[in-house]
């Protein structure tokens, strides 16, 4: 079976695109080709397949066509539309139909090859010239060899500066004949070489991941050490550390030593211009660093006022006033509210402009310069965790209390200014701001009472405790309908409930809640405004109204079961007999607030009505 | 290396323009860049042009930053099939051996929202030094560009600095005895405390809503030229008010709306009038 080799050529592929290809190419290849690649060749210039068994011919068809005994009427025109005349045309099962024999493999290469290239997609896509062809750069060239058999183009190119078209003699021969001329085609190979090559120069790390980008930033790999002038020691490490990382791809070393990528030229050469590259950058930010520490955290706080934290909702000082009275209300201690008066102040300097991703750690950096305590700098280097659905939590007390203020009020904020997130659109990122409320109050163990919330802030940030607890989402519901005072709290209601659900204790609180709010519900406009306890007659209905008075469903929930539980045998006999729809409406209007109370003080516990059974 | 860039771009066939007359933010704002590149006529040229950025000032005091500086602009459209190769030799013509450099292109797409215009390409970086900004545009004035152009934007302060091995631009030399600092450090000052301290909030508001008052005025007599300049004006407007700091969140999105909207309008009259000469012709 003779091996087919296909590549497409391209100017620089974003490293995203060649994610988008590598994955895509397999399934593309199969449906246009009806084989699964052996090898698949990803890079900034190329991608390629590499097919071992590829068949000599396509295979037969048989294209079906009318039934036959409508012949007469209809084989004239299925002839015409295939190119044939009727003569030709066989039956088969009763139809008629056209035998396409296959063709010889190599002739359908080209087409399919033009069909791959378009079939593939991509998250951001361009034009080029008048071919209509949408790719994520520019295809400069296309090569199919079959074995020693050249189907597309003329041949391959090594890399971009050191070499020029490259022949490929045989299909199976292309990783070979690329590597003699400087690219590594296989990113597997690329990602290996870089590895060991970190490995080599010594503790090395990633915190940004750029490992996953520079793996299809070159074809050639060459792995190179470098250092910057100690005197950049004095930055915060994370302003150093996203110089290099985000800004030039580069891995720390540790200390003022740094490793990076090359993808070619003189060594020497190439590492004195990154080392030269780098040094300007931390120049720039020693600049705008310096200039900030001479103006101090505490004059930072006073450019505030002038700040605009969001339209219509004042300045970055107004902002740090209301999360200061939201850090009162959550309890917070002396150090978060230091934490909080001194959390926006980097919203002011210099070097948070040019490095976004780092407010919030500048801002610590600068209240440790300016000698405010520990717990002060951790919290205000925490105020913006947790960053992601899975980011660790804040790990002290101030942090999580700053944390969940912070939050607080943005959401507030955004909600009240009518910008709550739909769909898919967030662009405030209000959802994880309250996926993080919750994990601060479920994992964090923080108390964040219910009352701070607005309405709908509160009923968004519940929501969201359904991707985060693991019970049914009609316990949550119920839960979230209780007198449960916090976020945490709801969300161990909810929990404590599903877990209690076979017990006879729920059993009884469900059925004795469920039958008061079905019969009292729907008639709550008829009953008193309170149960007057002379109007109640019957011994049943005394020894209910009894027993509810002894009923207490606050605390643990599994007592509360119990105790709200005991009230399910006197309903039973209450409904057996005593006639709540009785003549006299001030009866009346007394039982179904008896019962109102009953279905109240349960619902204390949850609104059982939201769960199925 | 001015000189050796002019040679080489012109030796491809392109018209050496000069730089405009009014404040452009980019070499791509010129009309010989954002006006020539719609429509279906070729066109290629290269020029200097000097950028004002009045907000990226500081004060002749930060080697990076300046309000002022400048940019060797290339537009080649259609692109040919060979232009990166092109590009690269253009490097080799100011003296970049691309065999000792690590010479790469690195993921960048190119916005600029008051324009209405977008295209995919990269950065070029010399050795980790982004030299070049490279983009095959796709859209301007928010319409798809007919024949797709590459803009090819040198740094030319960065170059220098890269070629001269200089450490600050304000030591570039930028004729034999004379710094660039010798020549713009002064007015790097006096313009960033213009920018941010001095320019008149209220009469540069009053004067946006003129440049856009005699943008539309222009249109309405068919002058989509003059029209462009207004266009450009209440850019440069729009960018000493946001370096002054009289600008929130929200109104920034509408004020770029408000130049998206003109930039939009001059676009669509600049092709229809075309169309009407040539239907004319």
């Amino acid at each position: 079976m003779p091996t087919l080799l296909l590549e497409i050529g391209c100017e620089e592929l974003p490293a995203g695109a060649c994610r988008e290809a590598g994955e895509q190419l397999p399934v593309v290849a199969e449906r246009e080709l009806g084989l699964r690649p052996d090898a698949v060749f990803v890079g900034p210039r190329r991608l390629a397949l590499l097919f071992e068994d590829a068949p000599e011919r396509t295979p037969d068809e048989w294209i079906k066509g009318p039934p036959e005994q409508l012949a007469d009427k209809a084989a004239a025109g299925f002839a015409k539309k295939h190119g044939v005349v009727v003569d030709e045309l066989t039956t088969r099962d009763g139809f008629l139909g056209l035998e396409r024999p296959g063709r010889p493999f190599g002739d359908v290469v080209p087409e399919r090859l033009d069909a791959i290239v378009r079939g593939l997609s991509f998250t951001k896509s361009m034009r080029w010239d008048d071919t209509g062809v949408r790719f994520a750069r520019p295809v400069r060239w296309t090569l199919a060899k079959l074995d020693a058999d050249t189907m597309v183009g003329e041949s391959s190119h090594g890399h971009r500066f050191t070499s020029g078209a490259v022949e490929i003699g045989h299909a199976h021969e292309y990783a070979e004949a690329l590597r003699a001329a400087g690219v590594e085609p296989d990113a597997e190979e690329r990602r290996r070489q870089i590895t060991i090559g970190l490995d080599g120069l010594g503790d090395w790390s990633d915190p940004a991941g750029v490992l996953e980008e520079v793996v299809y930033l070159v074809e050639s790999v060459e792995v190179i050490a470098g250092s910057f002038d100690e005197r950049f020691l004095q930055l915060p490490e994370r302003v150093v550390v996203t110089a290099m990382q985000s800004h030039q791809r580069y891995f720390p070393l540790g200390g003022n030593r740094f490793a990076f990528v090359s993808n070619g030229g003189d060594s020497e050469v190439v590492r004195a211009g990154n080392q030269t590259v780098l040094e300007g950058r931390l120049d720039d930010a020693t600049f705008t660093f310096e200039r900030d520490v001479a103006l101090g955290i505490d004059r930072l706080v006073e450019r505030l006022g002038s700040i605009t934290f969001f339209a219509g909702a004042g300045s970055f000082a107004d902002k740090t006033e209301r999360v200061r009275g939201l850090v009162e209300k959550l309890g917070g201690g002396e150090a978060s509210l230091e934490a909080a008066r001194l959390a926006k102040a980097d919203q002011g300097s210099e070097l948070v402009r040019e490095f976004t991703d780092l407010e919030g750690h500048i801002g610590s950096e600068y209240a440790r310069l300016a000698g405010y305590p520990e717990a002060v700098c951790a919290a205000i280097d925490e105020q913006y965790l947790p960053d992601s659905a899975g980011g660790p939590l804040p790990q002290t007390e101030a942090g999580k209390v700053l944390a969940a203020a912070d939050k607080i009020d943005s959401l507030a904020v955004s909600f009240g200014l009518g910008h709550k997130p739909t769909g898919s659109r967030d662009p405030y990122g209000l959802r994880r701001a309250a996926i993080g409320l919750c994990r601060l109050a479920t994992e964090g163990g923080l108390v964040i009472p219910r009352p701070l919330l607005p309405d709908e802030v509160r009923d968004f940030v519940e929501e969201r405790l359904e991707g985060l607890i693991e019970v049914p989402v009609e316990y949550l519901r119920a839960a979230r309908a209780s007198a449960a005072p916090d976020l945490g709290a709801v969300a161990r209601l909810a929990e404590a409930l599903h877990a209690e659900r076979d017990t006879p204790a729920f059993e009884g609180v469900y059925t004795a809640y469920d039958r008061a709010h079905r019969l009292a519900g729907r008639a709550e406009s008829e009953a008193a405004a309170e149960v007057d306890r002379s109007l109640l007659r019957e011994d049943a209905e005394r020894q209910l109204a009894e027993a509810l008075s002894g009923v207490s469903v606050d605390g643990d929930v599994r007592k509360a079961l119990e105790s709200g539980a005991a009230l399910a045998p006197l309903m039973e006999r209450f409904f057996d007999e005593v006639l709540v729809m009785d003549e006299d409406p001030a009866v009346r209007g007394n039982r179904l607030r008896l019962l109102l109370d009953v279905r109240d003080t349960l619902g204390r516990l949850g609104d059982f009505s939201q769960i199925p059974r | 290396m001015i000189r050796a860039l002019e040679g080489f771009w012109a030796d491809q066939g392109c018209v050496l323009m000069q730089p405009y007359h009014t404040e452009l933010a980019a070499g791509t704002m010129n009309p010989a860049t954002f006006l020539r590149c719609l429509g279906p006529e070729p066109w290629k040229t290269a020029y200097v042009e000097p950028v004002i950025r009045p907000a990226d000032g500081r004060y002749g005091e930060n080697p990076y930053r300046f309000q002022h500086y400048f940019q060797y602009q290339v537009i080649l459209k259609p692109a040919p099939p060979d232009v990166l190769d092109v590009y690269f030799a253009s490097l080799e013509a100011i003296g970049i051996d691309l065999r000792r450099h690590d010479v790469r292109l690195v993921e960048d797409d190119w916005e600029q929202p008051t324009l209405g215009a977008w295209g995919l390409g990269w950065e070029v970086w010399c050795d980790g030094m982004e030299v070049t900004q490279w983009t095959y545009f796709q859209q301007l004035g928010g319409f798809d560009v007919d024949l797709v152009p590459a803009e090819m934007t040198y740094g030319l302060e960065r170059l220098g600095m890269f070629i001269q091995g200089k450490r600050s631009a304000f030591d570039l030399e930028w004729a034999p005895g004379v710094t660039w600092g010798d020549v713009y450090r002064e007015s790097e000052r006096q313009w960033s405390a213009y920018n941010f301290e001095v320019a008149p909030v209220d009469l540069l508001q009053t004067r946006f809503a003129e440049y856009e008052e005699e943008c539309r005025r222009l249109l309405e007599r068919g002058l989509p030229l003059p029209a462009y300049d207004q266009v450009l004006k209440c850019s440069h407007t729009f960018n000493l008010l946001d370096a002054r700091g009289a600008i929130s969140v929200t109104e920034r999105a509408a004020y770029i709306g408000r130049v998206r909207t003109l930039a939009r309008e001059v676009a669509q009259q600049y092709l229809s009038r075309k169309d009407d000469a040539d239907a004319a012709a």
